[in-house]
This record gives structure tokens, C-alpha cells and sequence, in this order.
């Protein structure tokens, strides 16, 4: 039979560094996996030694403490391996990881999985969103601070929240052209006051803030609140970007267009949370609207309706680095506790000690969630705009579907094939539930979520025929009776 | 107070069947909704290659049904008003023993009198159908000319586009719970969203339909076993000119001995370029639809044998869907005796292909009482089933 494996833990970010290196240091065995080269996730991006950079980030040192406690005896790190898959384990209570890294596709039969594969950038479709130049924040962010690259010369920013007016500074501070940063959301002044208590205690956050608009002070940058993007043409490559006001609900009022010559935009419409596992296994979900949608339901030990499966960070509802590591730091004790390494007594002290730092993140995380969580409305855009990308469906033929009686997002996909390419609905599925939502003048969660399917992300056929479960699995190859 | 809301008619499932029955009766003017646990195709009927399949037909007496239900594809598109991806295309079973051929030879006699065209080709014309098929070491293939190909979300949107114009009220994720029968007639169905009424029921529920009947003290003789499959990203430099599946299976335990997955081949290319793989059997009576992890392995083994050029092709997709059959690999389809007003319409060998006859049958069912399309007696819910071809029992090596 299989080695039985104590705790494997997707993805090396905030909330699963934390999450191996509570559970590790009580004295479970940890297998921490991540997609990439190195530890870190998207917060704390550690580059391959050719990229590497001298700069000093505000959280560097924090990130290089956090590194170093990796290096525990009980703690294997499976860099540059991707989880496609969860299924049922072979023993009552277990589940079986299906990874595929450098060495093939292997399965890992485990006790407990802790789901900590973070969020990714959410895009807004208008008509040529599509073109080569149209990037999203999080790519700006990486190109700028570790490949010390500079996406464009001359740049136009949309989208909502603190992301993107970090990327516009760095923009800025290293000698791009901002020709406007447009902030689409009107809540950051309708709602705005009534949130300042939320800042105590965040004076980090606060002094980020305060020197993104020194930023926008210094370089006299055009900064406007209540527009968006509406569309972007250029020959092959983005050249023109038009951008409105948007009224109260989202639409464009008329006569308020602009167009720039540009040839980047930066797209920053806040994040998604990454649930393609969760909705794989099938944890059951609900819909947070403050935490960007469709998460797992959790418990207070953040374990999921599936026992033995935990959830932790924004993979669970948008809520920043901060939450996700007090998160993480719980759900690797709750579950040092459950396989007998902490007592009670212990876990309740270390739940304790979080509990302020809990509270004071969530309360925050639902501020930025209110202030940040507004998408323009799409339903004037033209009919052959692009939603689904992979798939190369348009607006008209989401449309189409609806008039047939489609109700949900996966009537939608089954009819059009949107979300069926190689991305399963990573981009395409907030969009279309937005549309949906619209057309049929129902809430947005009404449309549900679609399901994934293993895999995760395309894998080669040569690699699922080699892949490796059990030390005796064997193949019995026999006389066919079936038809 | 809410007051029940009335039918006409219920139907419960929303898979191939269930949408063509929808649309012939609400074409025929009745008042009818149809209730479906999940989303439209979310069994059996969504998870498939969308095969339009007379070959595999039921020898003793399917072979009415499905050539008179083929008929109805040469105008289905026009009558719907939609494209569904109709396409005529051959399929080509591969056959590695003298024996694999001898299991299939009452059929080669059979399917050809009745006007289903079912062949033996020798491994040296194997090249000439499929070029991509390497012929060594086979004994030979049949061919099977009269089959399609579609794409069944489609074709069960096309039915229910119609039927929601005229009227279908579509109750997606509502799950019966109960029935109300008063006197041996059917009255009421209880769902997780109310009670509705109505003077007919109808069950398209596939392998839903033995647990329903344990609600109404019945036990039909329908099983279950799932059935998974896969699909690669496009891949445009290889062609498949037909639809391929082999005789010989593979057995892959999935978590124990007993416990395995059984699969043959059946590979089909779609317009798009992508190819769509199947299938692994897993025996047991269970309506789960998650897929094991070994069933993607086991289908990479059975496509890289025969197709070694996909190799290199990513798997985009895997699924699971349980999957009906009965003993006799007949349908239960027909008025259920002692209990007045519940039609059942399940467990079609090949739902696709039959789909356009059953919503036609049970629409005259429900309007006339009977029906002169074909006899449907054979396939009367509650016959005794007399086992008689064994491919339809799937059982795995350790369960012996």
C-alpha cells in the first residue's frame, strides 16, 4: 500500500507558508506545493537567480523570515508541480493529490489538504480587451518590481482598489507615462467616511497609501474617480483607449468620452479568488460578495465541507496577505490539533493570540471589498465583443443563449462552450454571470458557478499514462467483453 | 396558503429524453413542466460523444425503434430551427482476436437484413477507412456506416427552445422528493421547491429512476455503472475519419482489487480538432459523479496504444457520468400497471439515437393512451428481463 501522507498543502503564498510552518513546528509532516520555482506565490515572488534584483520591498524581510522557517526537517517543498486533481484517497478518510511536476504525474495519498492557491487578477471584457497590450495589474506589478521591465511608454490605467494604484506608482516612480488612472468604483467616496475606524492599527497600509499619491502628486498624474474603460482599438498591438463616466449603476454617460493615444493599459478590476479546486472536489460554496464571489464555506477551524480539506487565504475570499497568513497560521495549528500534536489547551491559546489580528483583518479586507468590489456595466458594449477568450465567444452569442432559456452560467457554457478551453472559466465565468445577471434582472449569484474538471490545467496524455499512485499498481490487460 | 400549481403533465429529468419529450408535447398543445435535479444534461445525456448510434442496438427487439428514430434526423435541424452539429460520420470497432469477431457475428447477420449496414473488414482495408489507425496485430474491425454524430448539449437545447416558446415551464436544480398517488392514481409531485399537480407524470430519469421508484414501493430492474471520458486541446494535425472503438479492454484497480476501472477505446475527433476519448467503466450502483483518478491514466494507456501521435496532445477535461442498462438492454418505456398516470421513459441504450421516437411515442401515450408508432410492449417497465447478450453486465476481474 501507499505511504499515507499527514498534510499536503497547495500553493506556497502567505496563507500556506504560514499554514506549513504552524502545522510543522507542532510536528505534523508537511508537503507544501507550488507551481512555481520558488516559495513566495505572487505576494512574496522570489525570482530564479538570473531575475534577481537588489531592491528592498517593504516586506522583504518578512518574507526572507518566513523562508528561512521553511527550511524545518518536516516541511517538503514540491516546487514547480501543479495539483490537477482531488479525488477520494484508497483508506475511509483519505484523499488522494494528483500532481504532475518535473518527474511526471504522481498521486499522494493524504489525511488533510489545505487549499491555499490564492487569487488572481480579474478582467473586465470591452471591445479590444483583447489586443496584445491590454495586461492586467498583477503582470504590471511583476514586470516592473522583478523583471525590472517596463510594460509601456505610455500608459492608461482602469479598473478599482489599491492593486492597481500600486501598479500606477510603480508605473510612475519608474518613468512610464501615466496618462490617466481611472478608478471606477464610486464607493471609495460614497462609502469611504463612514470606513475610517477600520484603519486603526493599519499604519503600514496607511504609509503605502500615502506614498502611492505622493506618486500621483509629484508626477501631477490625471487621476479620476467614477470612470472606466470602455473600449481600445490599434492596428495588431493597443494605440487608442476611450474611457467615460460612469453613472450610478455603471454606465457610461453619454458625452463624457475621452480617447488617448497609448500603447498599454493596465487592468485592475480587484481579484478573483482561485476556487477551481475547491469547485473541483466539490467543497460546498457560497456567495460572499465582500471576498469576490463564490468561495468555500468554511468552519471555524477553516475546514471546509469536505472533512480533512481546509481552505486558507484569498483562495477562500479576497482578504490580502495579513488575513491570509493569520488564517494560515490557524489552519495549520487546527490541524497540528487534529492529528493529535497540539492539545487543546494549545490550539485555543494559539487561537486566542490570533484572534485580534483576525478580527482587525477581516474588518479590513470587507472595507476594501465594499469600496473596490464595482465592474462597470457592460451591457452597452457592441455584440461581437469577446467574453470568452479561450473559446472565442461573443457577447451576442451569450446573449443568444439567455433568449433560449439558459438560466445559468453552465447552461450558458453548455450551450456556447465558454469556459470550455484550456482555462475552465478562470476569466470568462465572472464576466458572464455579470451578463447574465443583467439581462435577466436576477443577482448575480443567482447564475451560480461552474464546475471544474480534472485537470486543473492541461496535462500531456504521456504524462497521465505514466501517472504513478500506489507502489503496486499494476495494469491487468484482458480480453474485451465490452462494447 | 400556496395553492398547488397545475399541469398537464410532469416530466422529471432533463437529459436527451426528457427535452424531447417536452418538445412533442408542448408542441401538442399540453400544459407541461419539467423538473430537473441539476442543470439540463447534467447525467448521462450531457457526458457523452454525442454518438448517434445504431450499431449497438438491442438485437431482439430495438432494431424498430432505432431505424424508424434514425429517420427523423434527415429533417430534425430544419424542424427545430437550430444546428446541432448533425453529421454523418462511420464508426470502426477494432478487433485484436478471431473471438472479438465471433461476439459480434449475430449482429454482422442480423443488422444488415434490417437495413443497418454492419461489416467485417480484414486488417489490410483497416488503412484505407483510418489512416491513423496502425493495423498490425489486429484480427481484423467491423465498420458501421449508419451512424452520426452531434453535439448533444445542442440537440437538447434545440428540443427545449421550442418547448419553452410554447410554453415549458423549466424548473432547473429542484429535486423530487416525493409523489402524491390517491386511489392508484398519480396526483401530486413533491419537490424541494413545492408541490405541483398534474393529471400525468412522466420519468426521463435514467439512472435517477430505480431510487425514485423505491418512493413509490417499486423496484425496477435498471442498474447503473459510471462512465467517464476526456477531452484533448485541438489538435489540427491529426484527421479522424470516423469514430473509433476497440473490443479490448484494459482493468486498472482504483482503490482496491474489485474495485477498477474497465476501459475500452472510443475516440472520436470533434469539427473543432479536439479529441474526445472514452470510455472507463467503473461497475456499482452509485450516482456519484466524481471521476476516480486512475480513469484519465487508464484512457491515456488505451489512446497511446492505438494513437501514439497523441502523446503529446494536453488533456483539457476529464468527467464522470452514472450510466444506465438493464438486463435485456431494453428500455423501461410504457404506462407502469397500478399506478394511474406515471409514464416511464428510461434507460435507452442509446438515448441519442432514440430520443425523437421516445418523445413522439410518449406523446401519443399521453394524448391517445397508446401508441402505433412501434410495439412497445417488449419494453413494458415491468417485464421479466431475460439476460441476453452479456455485454451489458460490467463487472470487474476481483469481484468474481
Amino acid at each position: 500500500m501507499s505511504t499515507i501522507r499527514e498534510l499536503v498543502i497547495v500553493g506556497a503564498g502567505p496563507a500556506g507558508m504560514q499554514a506549513a510552518i504552524a502545522a510543522a513546528s507542532a510536528g505534523v509532516q508537511v508537503i507544501l506545493i507550488d507551481s512555481s520555482p520558488l516559495p513566495g506565490g505572487q505576494y512574496y515572488k522570489q525570482l530564479p537567480r538570473p531575475f534577481l534584483s537588489d531592491n528592498q520591498d517593504s516586506h522583504h524581510e518578512h518574507a526572507h523570515q518566513l523562508f528561512s522557517h521553511l527550511a524545518n526537517p518536516h516541511i517538503e517543498v514540491m516546487t514547480e508541480t501543479m495539483v490537477w486533481g482531488i479525488f477520494a484517497g484508497a483508506n475511509a478518510g483519505t484523499w488522494q493529490v494528483a500532481t504532475y511536476g518535473p518527474t511526471g504525474c504522481f498521486g499522494l495519498e493524504t489525511k488533510k489538504i489545505i487549499l491555499a492557491n490564492g487569487a488572481y487578477d480579474r478582467s473586465i471584457s470591452f471591445p479590444g480587451w483583447d489586443l496584445p497590450g491590454v495586461i492586467t495589474a498583477g503582470a504590471a506589478l511583476t514586470m516592473l518590481k522583478h523583471q525590472h521591465f517596463l510594460p509601456g511608454k505610455r500608459i492608461l490605467l482602469s479598473g478599482s482598489g489599491p492593486l492597481q494604484m500600486a501598479a500606477a506608482a510603480w508605473l510612475i516612480d519608474s518613468g512610464a507615462e501615466v496618462v490617466a488612472v481611472l478608478e471606477s468604483s464610486p464607493n471609495l467616496i460614497k462609502h469611504g467616511i463612514r470606513y475610517l475606524p477600520a484603519l486603526t492599527a493599519q499604519t503600514a497600509r496607511i504609509r503605502e497609501g500615502l506614498g502611492y499619491l505622493r506618486s500621483f502628486i509629484k508626477a501631477k498624474t490625471n487621476y479620476k474617480f467614477g470612470w472606466s474603460i470602455t473600449s481600445c482599438s490599434g492596428a495588431g498591438q493597443v494605440q487608442q483607449a476611450t474611457f467615460a463616466k460612469l453613472d450610478s449603476r455603471g454606465l457610461p454617460i453619454p458625452g463624457t468620452k475621452e480617447t488617448k493615444e497609448v500603447d498599454t493599459v493596465v487592468l485592475g478590476y480587484s481579484l478573483n479568488p482561485n476556487t477551481s479546486l475547491s469547485r473541483m472536489v466539490p467543497c460546498e460554496m457560497e456567495f460572499q460578495h465582500l471576498r469576490g464571489g463564490y468561495v468555500p464555506r468554511r468552519n471555524e477551524n477553516f475546514e471546509t465541507s469536505q472533512p480533512g480539506i481546509y481552505a486558507a487565504g484569498d483562495c477562500a475570499g479576497v482578504g490580502g496577505a495579513p488575513l491570509s497568513e493569520v488564517e494560515g497560521r490557524i489552519t495549520g495549528s487546527a490541524i497540528a490539533h487534529q492529528l493529535g500534536y497540539l492539545s487543546i489547551q494549545e490550539y485555543d491559546a494559539i487561537r486566542e493570540k490570533e484572534a485580534g489580528s483576525l478580527a482587525r483583518e477581516k474588518r479590513f479586507a470587507d472595507v476594501l471589498g465594499d469600496l473596490f468590489s464595482f465592474t462597470p456595466d457592460l451591457s452597452s458594449m457592441a455584440g461581437a465583443t469577446i467574453i470568452c477568450r479561450c473559446e472565442q465567444i461573443s457577447l451576442a452569442e451569450i446573449r443568444a443563449a439567455i433568449a433560449m432559456g439558459a438560466q445559468t452560467v453552465t447552461d450558458i457554457k453548455n450551450i456556447t462552450r465558454s469556459g470550455m478551453g484550456n482555462c475552465q472559466g478562470r476569466t470568462c465565468a465572472t464576466l458572464i454571470a455579470g451578463i447574465l445577471a443583467k439581462e435577466t434582472q436576477r443577482p448575480i449569484q443567482a447564475g451560480g458557478f461552474l464546475a471544474t474538471r480534472p485537470p486543473i490545467h492541461p496535462v500531456p496524455l504521456s504524462a497521465l499514462e505514466n501517472y504513478q499512485y500506489h507502489e503496486d499498481s499494476s495494469v491487468q490487460v484482458q480480453r474485451g467483453s465490452l462494447e | 396558503m400556496n395553492k398547488t400549481k397545475t399541469f398537464d403533465v410532469i416530466i422529471v429529468g432533463a437529459g436527451v429524453i426528457g427535452c424531447s419529450i417536452a418538445y412533442y408535447l408542448t408542441q401538442a398543445g399540453f400544459k407541461t413542466a419539467l423538473f430537473e435535479k441539476d442543470f439540463v444534461g447534467a447525467g448521462a445525456s450531457g457526458a457523452n460523444f454525442g454518438m448517434v448510434q445504431s450499431n449497438d442496438v438491442a438485437i431482439q427487439h430495438s432494431i424498430p425503434m432505432v431505424t424508424t428514430s434514425y429517420q427523423r434526423f434527415d429533417t430534425l435541424e430544419e424542424q427545430l430551427g437550430m444546428r446541432f452539429g448533425f453529421r454523418r460520420i462511420a464508426s470502426l470497432r477494432l478487433l485484436a482476436t478471431e473471438a472479438d469477431w465471433q461476439f459480434s457475428a449475430e449482429r454482422a447477420r442480423i443488422l444488415p437484413e434490417a437495413g443497418i449496414p454492419y461489416e467485417f473488414v480484414p486488417p489490410e482495408r483497416i488503412p484505407e477507412i483510418e489512416p491513423l489507425v496502425n493495423p498490425r496485430g489486429l484480427y481484423g474491425a467491423s465498420y458501421c456506416s449508419y451512424q452520426a454524430q452531434l453535439n448533444p448539449f445542442l440537440y437538447m437545447w434545440a428540443y427545449l427552445q421550442n418547448a419553452i416558446r410554447s410554453g415549458l415551464e423549466l424548473h432547473s436544480y429542484t429535486s423530487v422528493i416525493n409523489f402524491g398517488i390517491q386511489n392508484g392514481v398519480m396526483k401530486t409531485v413533491v419537490t424541494d421547491k413545492g408541490t405541483f399537480s398534474a393529471g400525468i407524470v412522466i420519468l426521463a430519469t435514467a439512472a435517477w429512476t430505480r431510487p425514485l421508484g423505491q418512493l413509490l414501493g417499486r423496484k425496477w430492474d435498471i442498474h447503473t455503472f459510471r462512465a467517464s471520458a476526456m477531452v484533448t486541446e485541438p489538435v489540427a494535425s491529426l484527421n479522424l475519419r470516423t469514430i473509433v472503438t476497440t473490443a479490448q479492454h484494459i482493468e486498472i484497480p482504483v482503490n482496491s482489487q474489485g474495485d477498477s476501472e474497465l476501459t475500452v477505446l472510443a475516440i472520436s475527433q470533434t469539427a473543432d480538432g479536439h479529441f474526445l476519448i472514452a470510455q472507463a467503466d467503473r461497475p456499482g450502483e452509485v450516482l456519484c459523479d466524481a471521476i476516480s483518478h486512475v480513469a484519465p491514466k487508464a484512457m491515456a494507456i488505451m489512446a497511446a496504444r492505438y494513437f501514439p501521435a497523441l502523446r503529446t496532445a494536453r488533456m483539457l477535461r476529464t468527467w464522470t457520468a452514472p450510466t444506465t442498462y438493464t438486463q435485456d438492454g431494453g428500455p423501461l418505456l410504457g404506462y407502469v400497471d397500478g399506478i394511474d398516470g406515471l409514464i416511464l421513459a428510461a434507460s435507452f441504450r442509446s438515448a441519442i439515437i432514440n430520443a425523437p421516437l421516445a418523445g413522439e411515442i410518449v406523446t401519443q401515450l399521453v394524448s391517445q393512451g397508446y401508441t402505433d408508432l412501434i410495439d412497445i410492449n417488449p419494453f413494458s417497465p415491468e417485464r421479466e428481463m431475460i439476460a441476453a447478450e452479456t455485454f451489458y453486465t460490467v463487472k470487474c476481474s476481483g469481484k468474481k
